[in-house]
């Protein structure tokens, strides 16, 4: 489904992401692991073709992420807002036609996930009225209205509570289901040893480990805490 | 292109529902009504009745006097508004009793005809603050007509011939096009009709400055961008945000249109001039339409591009806000310009891009601009247009997901050059 090839990317002569291969196949749940400042969210961002790499090549489905059909990925960045003056509704369906989601199905979708996601006494306020876990709701609906086939989610589960975890993790495992892939970073290693297939951690920009999340647990004390401590540890001595 | 559009729909709707936008639009009238409605009721309402004395300082000609000020001063039913009375002075008690006169209200006007005053000795007029700018005026016009019908019977002409000389004779003034034309002349086409729109476009794109600004910084400062960028170009959102709200801009446009069709409908009377919409919607209303939108467009590209540098609006308001100098200097300059259309200044700032579109709706209207050149200008303005987007759009390109660093100036050009 995605491969990554060796791809680097540097700022101001700092190397930000240095020669990450990856290959995730479809229908996996990928967790993308790292400290802060690791890599994680650039490398994303050139999977979305939003930053271009400096080397190496990224394929979504064989096609170079440069040309293939985003309009098929969901995208849930870790900083991400939403109009605030806007209705709910309106913003939705905004975000779902700039995905390319026919008018009339894109009102549906809204309509089915607003329930899903128990906001649909909501749909008609604006924005700005809502908590921060319902604007978190709406901003999943945002990257999920065009039904993806991959979908790439940074922090997930921040800002909401237990119970809307749960549903969101429902949620995942309904994709996984459907043979949807999903790569998800979280720092919540909790989630990750939960609803991931395989892992890899980055830091300083380069894959520390990469394989099956249940291997990586074994090897370091059953915890993927653990698993982070010790590695990361390791590598800034 | 349908991004583009769905942009431009959303963009539109948001401008639309904003009261920044609601405020652009009519601020421009009330503040011109502010300024000229003062001016309108101080010479407008009824004079009230009152008490006048008359000093004639040995001419013998009270009785002339106040029969010519109860002609001039009438009620509507005729009646005379003053009540007139003589008060003789001397030397020592000249000034105390004018001002007693006066000020205690026994007499609100005194007019003072000085001896020999029709070669110029001169005639005062004192009067208390109950006493108008338009009274005023009008007395000052009734005792001028009194002096001058006195010289004429002076040189042995008649009231008949005195009016007969100075009746107005009808003097029309035509304008030859360079077409050949001869075009009667009217101030108001001439200067009234370009002032006009050039004020409205230059506070449309003053007031509309702020929310073309703060739409940008909002969806930089909430991380909307980020989400954005997943499914659309820069360039498209950038192109969508200038079409809707160069869109807004015709709305905006439209609605002036409108009120001024009103307001030549039924102003000219409120204002006692000659004005009718034939006046105003000239064939020249297309090229002052036409400039406004593609002068909205252009500064709509220039704040969309540039208010990206910036993570907040205050930096960005004080930052692009000297764009908006640009657009206000030809209205700073539009007085030397009436008093001299052919200055070089016009032909200079014409081809300056930032104030062509305001240059030109005036050379339109004051210099009767050829065709050609109307054209010519154009074109020169949308490839200016076309060049300010397309350096925008690789500015918008570069800044969309930088925080926190401020641009330099040498960055700038070379993310134009790159």
């Amino acid at each position: 489904m995605l491969k990554i090839d060796k791809i680097s990317k540097s700022f101001t002569g700092v190397k930000a992401v240095d020669n990450i291969s990856l290959d995730i196949p479809v229908g996996e749940v990928f967790g993308f692991l790292g400290p802060n400042g690791a890599g994680k969210t650039t490398t994303l961002r050139m999977i979305m073709d939003i930053l271009q790499p400096d080397s190496g090549l990224i394929t979504i489905d064989g096609k170079p992420s440069t040309s293939c059909d985003h309009t098929r990925i969901g995208y849930l960045p870790e900083e991400r807002g939403i109009y605030q003056k806007a209705k709910v509704r309106d913003v939705v369906e905004y975000f779902g036609k700039l995905k390319s989601v026919p008018v009339g199905e894109v009102k549906e979708r809204a309509i089915y996930w607003f329930s899903k996601l128990k906001i649909q006494d909501l749909a008609d306020k604006k924005v700005a009225e809502l908590s921060k876990g319902n604007q978190q709701k709406v901003q999943f609906i945002i990257a999920v209205i065009n039904d993806p086939i991959l979908m790439i989610l940074d922090e997930p589960f921040t800002g909401l509570d237990p119970v809307n975890q749960k549903i969101l993790q429902d949620i995942i495992k309904d994709f996984k289901a459907q043979n949807r892939t999903i790569i998800l970073s979280t720092h919540q290693m909790a989630k990750v040893e939960e609803n991931c297939d395989s892992m890899c951690l980055i830091h300083k920009g380069k894959i520390i480990t990469l394989g099956k999340t249940k291997d990586i647990m074994e090897k370091h004390g059953g915890s993927l805490d653990n698993a982070f401590i010790e590695l990361v540890g390791d590598t800034d001595e | 292109m349908n991004k583009t559009l769905t942009i431009a729909q959303w963009e539109l709707r948001r401008g639309l529902k904003s009261k920044a936008f609601i405020v652009s639009v009519f601020m421009p009238f009330v503040v011109l009504l502010i300024s000229i409605v003062p001016s309108v009721l101080a010479f407008s309402g009824d004079i009230e009745a009152k008490d006048v004395g008359i000093i004639d300082q040995g001419n013998g000609i009270y009785t002339e006097v106040a029969e010519h000020l109860n002609e001039q001063f009438q009620s509507d039913s005729g009646e005379a508004i003053y009540t007139i009375q003589e008060y003789q002075t001397t030397s020592e008690n000249h000034d105390t009793l004018i001002n007693t006169l006066v000020q205690d209200n026994i007499a609100g006007i005194v007019i003072v005809i000085q001896p020999d005053f029709m070669n110029n000795a001169g005639i005062n007029i004192y009067h208390n603050n109950n006493v108008g700018l338009e009274e005023i005026s009008k007395l000052k016009g009734a005792m001028r007509q009194y002096s001058m019908e006195k010289r004429i019977v002076a040189l042995g002409m008649t009231k008949e011939d005195m009016d007969y000389v100075l009746e107005r004779p009808d003097v029309t003034v035509y304008e030859i096009s360079d077409s050949g034309d001869a075009v009667k002349s009217n101030l108001i086409v001439r200067y009234g009709v370009p002032g006009v729109f050039l004020w409205l476009l230059v506070m449309g794109i003053v007031m509309s400055s702020s929310m073309l600004i703060s739409g940008v910084i909002e969806e930089r400062s909430n991380r909307i961008l980020e989400i954005m960028m997943s499914s659309i170009k820069p360039n498209q959102l950038m192109m969508g945000k200038i079409l809707g709200i160069g869109m807004l801009g015709v709305i905006q446009i439209t609605i002036y249109l409108v009120i001024i069709l009103i307001f030549s409908l039924y102003g000219g009377a409120m204002l006692n001039i000659d004005l009718s919409p034939g006046d105003v919607f000239t064939p020249n209303i297309l090229w002052y339409f036409l400039y406004f939108i593609m002068g909205y467009f252009m500064y709509a590209a220039l704040y969309v591009s540039l208010g990206s540098l910036f993570d907040n609006e205050r930096e960005a308001q004080q930052s692009v806000g000297y764009l908006s100098l640009f657009a206000v200097l030809p209205i700073m300059l539009i007085q030397p310009i009436m008093m001299n259309p052919g200055t070089p200044l016009t032909g200079i700032l014409s081809f300056i891009p930032l104030t062509t579109p305001f240059m030109m709706i005036l050379k339109i209207g004051m210099l009767s601009a050829p065709l050609w050149e109307i054209l010519l200008m154009m074109v020169y303005l949308l490839v200016w247009i076309a060049a300010i987007s397309w350096a925008g759009s690789k500015i918008f390109r570069t800044t969309l997901l930088m925080y926190g660093k401020r641009a330099t100036l040498k960055e700038i050009f070379q993310w134009i050059k790159a």
